[in-house]
């Protein structure tokens, strides 16, 4: 199966006070049509801004390269008319906060069938059936009242499930889903998770789907690719994530979460703060964080490299797969 | 002695309904009652519209409970202030840290002169004693001199809660009240602050009320704990039996509903899962 | 940009030149020469005594004259030295706006804090007055207090800053409450500040940018006011030179001698721009570093 989407050495700088300052380094993955992908990290590591890249939504200013190729076609090169088609047919985005993506002052049946009409030429009635047909799917009830009411006479999952509804009405090839229940309460989240899980299955649509959560991305993903300071440090199956992670930095995020159940005499802790992506120096950006650097880290900033079905960024990955790093749960300090 | 005791607090709003005409009552917190002993630390977990940010309101003063009392350290605090040195001395019981780092500081004032305006209120330290005592306060919560004349804007999200933390600390309070403290940051920066939290409590006394959403946080800071849900406690206990042994089938889908390997959301939101595909 | 390009000699820089840069950073060049503007007018104006002739001494062998050594931008039609006026003129037209800002800020910014803290129906009276205030429009009033109190700066001044004051007071006000839940000053509360000093160290000082931004603006405005109230004859009076009482000069028209009507207008125009644009960018260079 060829590749969807193909991202190879995609970087990006930003303007910062008076100079570009990098937000992204040579981030590379690929992606198959119907697998989900899940970005983790910490905020500035780059993870919302490498979803923009692939639609090069970037800000004002913004300075990219590298190449992203969508189902065959290169995303950089493509017109303005083209990205316009890519945008609204192929490529859906759903973000955090539905509120602001909403225009608060529209019905959500005008939200969701306007573009319907207006690019697709379908006949209003047709589109308000394919709209209530949808939101049917997200697991709204009664669909012909809540087409009728305004944004703010929902929920936050509620909404959220809207956007997605509306989403799925351009039945695009690929979401981008950039933290679609961080703003929403846990059993929202669940609920609005086993929508986009009951989706996936149905209609193999693929997805990239951005969390500072590493647990919850091993449980909505195919694969999980953690981010730091702008690098992708490592990519690995999901199932794989939370039970082996080679990168020191993801073993080390996800020993630094409380547990559910137990109490822990201390959490083991990341010393420091989440580098910003411009404040990498020459060698690892995580290695000033480290626990298992060596000299080799600071002097020289490792190639990813691959191990079976993972890509590592980091000199120790032969040795510490063959080690079968440290089962992460016993509570064995980091540092 | 107890630090907190509250007792059937009750909180209504008005809301005011469409073109202004109907007004309908809104319970936002109906009829909670809890003590915390000194040293201790108790959890209220609840989701949006469960009423714990408007009980962290009421017991710091900002909000008037509809109905109910209020008293830490056996001094009653449901009515308003009346004086100065009442409003001080409330200051001196109870401290509160907010959710948001970025909001919770004077954007204009450095975080040292945050700590100094605090200790000038509530102590009788001089310049140099107070000086000292700012370094004190940062040295406690992880801080160093450097920050004590940057402004909030220097500082990450962690180093501002942290300043936070410590301007909480600062009139040496028998209770901190902690809402959402955690939520908005970083997991590598969380555990710090949630280690630094379990120290300073031990070492100093203080006890928490700690509100938050996320279990497992709440697991880790507090002894006991209340399950709220629309203003209503549902389950109350120590936490471990809370999250361990849940009663009421409110806290057990709460807790399905975290991720953890093998979840299955489905089984949170009672939705029949359209295929089973894999 | 700046920092670069210091030579040896500027290596170890005062106090004064790292002010200065630091304004050169916050208002940029255009900004810095509005404020070398503002400060060459407002020096001429202080020092007009030292530096200017008596702006009504009549030289009528000269009348209407071009310009000359003894007269550098020539004279009116009563022979008077222009430059000597415009320089005089600039005291009251100058200190006119700074009464006007002064008072308006001075009521202004305490009646917002008021509204804004105690909120709820005293927020509420206060907002009614302020609207009911905006009703009466401001060259109505001066008038008004002309006809009770007579002509001149004071009783014109007065009038205008009354008439500004609604509107300085309605942007504070709104900044006051915007600011007023955040929870930087609910930590202040729970702190056991007074709501006194929660205002004047937290609140006013973080809203001073908006604060800011009104004042220069009406700063301009006031200038205006005031030369148009000159130009109906009942601020300043003739002959003490003012800059809206030389604009109010039909006779320099209609003799063909248009320029000791067109260098006030000019100088108005000037010190307005200079003024406002300072301002601005003062704010929103706040609001930036505020942020």
């Amino acid at each position: 199966m060829s590749a969807l989407l193909e991202v190879d050495q995609l970087a990006v700088q930003l303007p910062i006070g008076q100079r570009l300052r990098p937000v992204l380094h040579d981030v590379s993955f690929t992606l198959a049509r119907g697998e989900v992908l899940a970005v983790v990290g910490e905020s500035g590591s780059g993870k919302s801004m490498t979803a923009r890249a692939i639609v090069r939504l970037l800000p004002p200013g913004a300075a990219s390269s590298g190449r992203v190729t969508f189902d065959g076609t290169d995303v950089g090169s493509a017109t303005r008319a083209q990205l316009r088609e890519l945008r609204a047919r192929r490529v859906g985005m759903i973000f955090q906060d539905p509120r602001a993506a909403i225009n608060p002052i529209h019905r959500i049946g005008d939200f969701l069938t306007e573009a319907l009409v207006r690019d697709r030429r379908m006949r209003k009635a047709e589109a308000h059936e394919r709209a209530v047909a949808v939101l049917g799917e997200v697991g709204i009830d009664d669909p012909g009242r809540r087409l009728r009411q305004h944004p703010h006479e929902l929920s936050g999952g509620m909404l959220q499930r809207v956007m997605i509804a509306s989403v799925l009405l351009a039945e695009p090839d690929l979401i981008l889903a950039d933290e679609p229940t961080t703003a929403l309460d846990v059993t929202t989240q669940a609920e609005v998770v086993a929508v986009l899980g009951d989706l996936r299955r149905e209609r193999a649509m693929a997805m990239v789907f951005i969390t500072h959560d590493l647990e919850l991305a091993a449980a909505i993903s195919d694969r999980v690719a953690v981010m730091y300071a702008g690098y992708l440090v490592e990519t690995l199956p999901a199932a794989q994530a939370l039970e082996r992670p080679i990168h020191p930095y993801t073993e080390a995020l996800l020993r630094s979460r409380p547990e559910l159940s137990r109490r822990m005499a201390a959490i083991p802790q990341i010393p420091g703060r989440p580098l910003a992506a411009h404040e990498a120096t020459g060698g690892c950006p995580f290695q000033p964080r480290c626990s298992y650097a060596i000299e080799r880290c600071a002097a020289e900033r490792p190639e990813p490299v691959r191990l079976g079905g993972e890509s590592v960024m980091c000199h120790r990955a032969q040795e510490r797969r063959a080690a079968g790093s440290a089962p992460v749960g016993e509570g064995t300090l980091v540092r | 002695m107890s630090a907190v005791v509250a007792e059937s607090l009750c909180k209504t709003f008005r809301v005011r309904g469409e073109a202004g005409r109907v007004h309908h009552e809104f319970v936002a917190v109906d009829d909670v009652s809890f003590t915390v002993a000194r040293g201790a630390s108790l959890g209220i977990v609840g989701e949006s519209g469960s009423g714990k940010t408007t009980i962290a309101r009421m017991l710091s003063g900002l909000e008037r409970a509809s109905s109910g009392t209020i008293a830490v350290a056996d001094r009653d605090r449901s009515t308003p202030v009346r004086s100065s040195g009442e409003r001080r001395r409330r200051g001196r019981e109870l401290q509160i840290v907010f959710q948001d780092p970025y909001t919770s500081l004077d954007p204009r004032q450095s975080v040292g002169a945050c700590l100094e305006e605090v200790l000038r209120l509530h102590t009788q330290l001089d310049r140099a004693g107070r000086r000292s005592r700012i370094l004190e306060l940062l040295d406690s919560v992880g801080l160093d001199e450097r920050h004590a004349s940057s402004l909030p804007r220097a500082l990450s999200g962690g180093q501002r809660q942290r300043a936070a933390i410590a301007r909480a600390l600062a009139a040496e309070p028998i209770v901190i009240v902690l809402d959402e403290a955690v939520s908005a940051l970083d997991v590598s920066v969380q555990a710090q602050v949630l280690n630094l939290l379990g120290e300073l409590r031990a070492r100093t006394g203080v006890a928490y009320v700690f509100i938050s959403h996320n279990l497992a946080v709440i697991r880790q800071v507090t002894d006991e704990a209340l399950v709220l849900r629309r203003g209503r406690v549902v389950e109350r206990g120590p936490t471990e039996t809370v999250l361990d042994a849940p009663a009421h089938e409110y806290t057990q889908r709460l807790l399905a509903s975290v991720p953890v390997p093998g979840w299955d959301p489905h089984a949170v939101c009672g939705r029949a899962p359209a295929e089973r595909a894999r | 940009m700046s920092a670069t390009a210091i030579s040896p000699v500027a290596a170890v820089p005062t106090v004064r030149r790292r002010r200065v840069a630091r304004l050169h950073a916050r208002i940029g060049t255009a900004g810095m020469v509005a404020v070398a503007f503002l400060a060459v007018v407002a020096l001429a104006a202080i020092l007009a005594p030292l530096i200017a002739p008596n702006p009504n001494a009549e030289d009528l062998l000269n009348i209407t004259a071009g310009p000359s050594l003894g007269h550098p931008l020539g004279t009116d039609e009563l022979g008077r030295n222009l430059l000597s006026r415009l320089i005089w003129g600039a005291r009251t037209s100058l200190l006119g706006p700074l009464i006007v800002i002064g008072a308006a800020t001075g009521v202004a910014v305490p009646v917002a804090a008021v509204a804004g803290w105690r909120g709820g129906a005293v927020d509420l009276a206060i907002s009614r007055l302020l609207d009911l205030m905006f009703a009466f429009p401001g060259l109505l009033l001066a008038i008004l207090v002309v006809a009770l109190y007579g002509t001149g700066l004071v009783p014109c001044s007065i009038a205008l800053a009354i008439s500004y004051m609604p509107w300085i007071a309605r942007v504070a006000r709104s900044g006051i409450v915007r600011e007023r839940h955040k929870p930087y000053i609910a930590a202040a509360e729970v702190q056991g500040v007074s709501g006194f000093a929660i205002c004047v160290r937290h609140l006013i000082p973080n809203i001073s940018s908006i604060i800011w931004s009104q004042v220069t603006i009406s700063f301009g405005y006031a200038l205006v006011d005031l030369a148009a109230l000159s130009f109906l004859g009942l601020n300043i009076q003739p002959p003490t030179s003012d800059w809206g009482v030389m604009v109010n000069n039909e006779n320099a028209l209609l003799d063909g001698h248009p320029v000791e009507v067109l260098y006030p207008c000019l100088l108005i125009v000037l010190c307005v721009t200079a003024v406002t644009y300072v301002g601005n960018r003062l704010a929103s260079e706040e609001e930036r570093r505020a942020r």
